[in-house]
């Protein structure tokens, strides 16, 4: 089955990309494609990352709980590091102010099943910030948290973007989770799918995304994308 | 908790002293089952002649190689075929179809392979706790959730480091459910080994001591093994609280 189709997307250094479309649209398709766990069939994928283009150099958190449950929470950070080789104490040094700027210093000797969702997955955001890659792809990582969570979540995204400064691609089927977090939208169409509309997001940085969410700026970028975006789900429920 | 072992302890008193008051105003004959006193006599005997220590040492001895070779190897093929989809395909049926020959029933032909000396009783003690573990760390091998090798394998993590770091560990829960299966069939099977020939230990001991009506020794050596298997179980419970502290803790007592 062809999951995607005529697609171009350029991806630029150190920004903040959402891709959104219906369910079952091949996003999670693209972004594996893209990450460079299965070659496309055809068609080329260039890139041009500052420090080595390889799988080693990319961040991946998919909406699974992939915490080693063997592994406390400081030893699920510093997994990453320790893969490469980093020793002990110094990949102990380099984690310790992940933890802390997301407020996991309390919890950081305890083993994932003494964690709440959210806290599991903020600690799964820092291992994947751990050791340093220049882009994270994030396939829907807040499925299934409450919103409260979510919105929390969010926030310790940005904040960690903005000291970051990482490239992250945001896979999404929740248009204001995209605009929320975003410099940039893209829609997708239903299978095969391709690039439908790219939206530039410019609402005013550093974003609160709760207080961001009442804003007039806001509604009316939802609204604009929404017509766009929900022309594909309707096709999509068709198929 | 306290309340628990007074009730157990209770009951253990109730039934031993029973066994005396019965056994000494024969209404149970002592010659078929022994009498708790005269087992405690026969054991300060049978200890003080130094004979409990030495054949107590042969049979320990030939359980714990039994169990740690057999436990090493079972290990061992259980991640070669729960990670080598051909090698497990090929030989899985056969290791299945072996299993249901009776191990015991191959003691005989173990002693005249092997002679009348430790050698065969690890070896059968080996076997039981071959099967054992073996089957235990297939199984775990092969239910390692994908999700976590697959996303440890996008941390950076190489094939060596997969197994090191997520499949072993992930074992380790199945692993240890073998091996206290296999504590049990280590002693099985070296006493049994005892029995069908040898000079010494506690399995030949029995014999012996059956064949001269002396059930007194009888009792004795059964307490050992009680002792025994008591000992090597409250072992492996402390190794898994500690090996398996990142698991939740089921409460299953109901007080």
């Amino acid at each position: 089955m062809e999951a995607l189709k005529n697609l171009n997307l350029e991806i630029k250094r150190q920004e903040f990309l959402a891709i959104v479309g219906p369910s079952g649209c091949g996003k999670s398709t693209l972004l594996n494609v893209l990450a460079g766990l299965y070659p496309p069939d055809s068609g080329t994928i260039a890139r041009d990352m500052a420090n080595g283009n390889d799988l080693r150099n990319i961040g991946h958190i998919s909406q699974a709980d992939t915490l080693l449950p063997w592994r406390t929470v400081v030893q699920n950070v510093e997994l990453g590091l320790e893969l490469r080789g980093v020793s002990r104490r110094k990949r102990r040094s380099m984690v310790e102010k992940l933890i802390e700027q997301v407020d996991l210093s309390q919890f950081k000797n305890s083993y994932p099943f003494e964690l709440s969702g959210g806290m599991k997955k903020r600690a799964i955001i820092i291992r994947a910030l751990a050791y340093d890659p220049d882009i994270i792809f994030m396939d829907e990582p807040f499925v299934g948290l409450d919103v409260q969570t979510r919105d929390l979540l969010e926030e310790d995204i940005l904040k960690l973007w903005h000291e970051t400064r990482k490239t992250i691609v945001f896979v999404t089927h929740d248009l204001a989770e995209a605009i929320t977090l975003a410099d940039r939208v893209i829609i997708m169409s239903s299978r095969p799918s391709t690039v439908k509309s790219e939206h530039i997001i410019d609402l005013p940085r550093p974003r609160s995304t709760v207080a961001i969410k009442f804003t007039k700026e806001f509604t009316e970028t939802y609204k604009k994308i929404w017509d766009d975006l929900s022309a594909e789900v309707k096709k999509s429920r068709n198929l | 908790m306290i309340k628990l072992y007074l009730l157990r302890a209770a009951l253990i008193f109730t039934v031993v002293f029973s066994w005396e008051i019965l056994a000494a105003g024969h209404y149970i004959d002592p010659f078929y089952v022994s009498q708790p006193s005269r087992i405690l006599n026969d054991l300060i005997a049978f200890y003080s002649s130094g004979d409990l220590v030495k054949h107590l040492r042969i049979t320990l001895k030939a359980a714990l190689w039994g169990l740690a070779i057999g436990g090493f190897i079972g290990v061992a093929f259980g991640f070669l075929l729960g990670r080598i989809k051909l090698l497990a395909d090929v030989i899985e049926p056969i290791v299945t179809a072996l299993y249901g020959i009776p191990k015991l029933a191959l003691a005989p032909i173990f002693i005249l392979w092997f002679g009348v000396g430790i050698e065969s009783k690890i070896f059968l003690s080996g076997l039981l706790v071959f099967y054992l573990v073996f089957f235990s760390t297939f199984s775990g091998v092969r239910s390692v959730d994908p999700q976590l090798i697959g996303a440890v394998r996008l941390l950076g993590a190489n094939r060596v480091q997969i197994m090191l770091k997520v499949i072993f560990p992930s074992s380790v829960p199945w692993i240890l459910a073998g091996v206290r299966g296999g504590i049990g069939a280590s002693l099985i099977g070296a006493i049994v080994g005892e029995y069908m020939g040898a000079s010494a230990g506690i399995g030949w001991m029995i014999m012996y001591a059956t064949s001269f009506f002396q059930t007194d020794r009888v009792m004795s050596c059964i307490f050992l093994l009680l002792l025994i298997g008591l000992t090597l179980n409250i072992l492996l419970k402390n190794a898994e609280q500690y090996l398996l502290r990142w698991r939740p803790k089921l409460d299953f007592s109901t007080n």
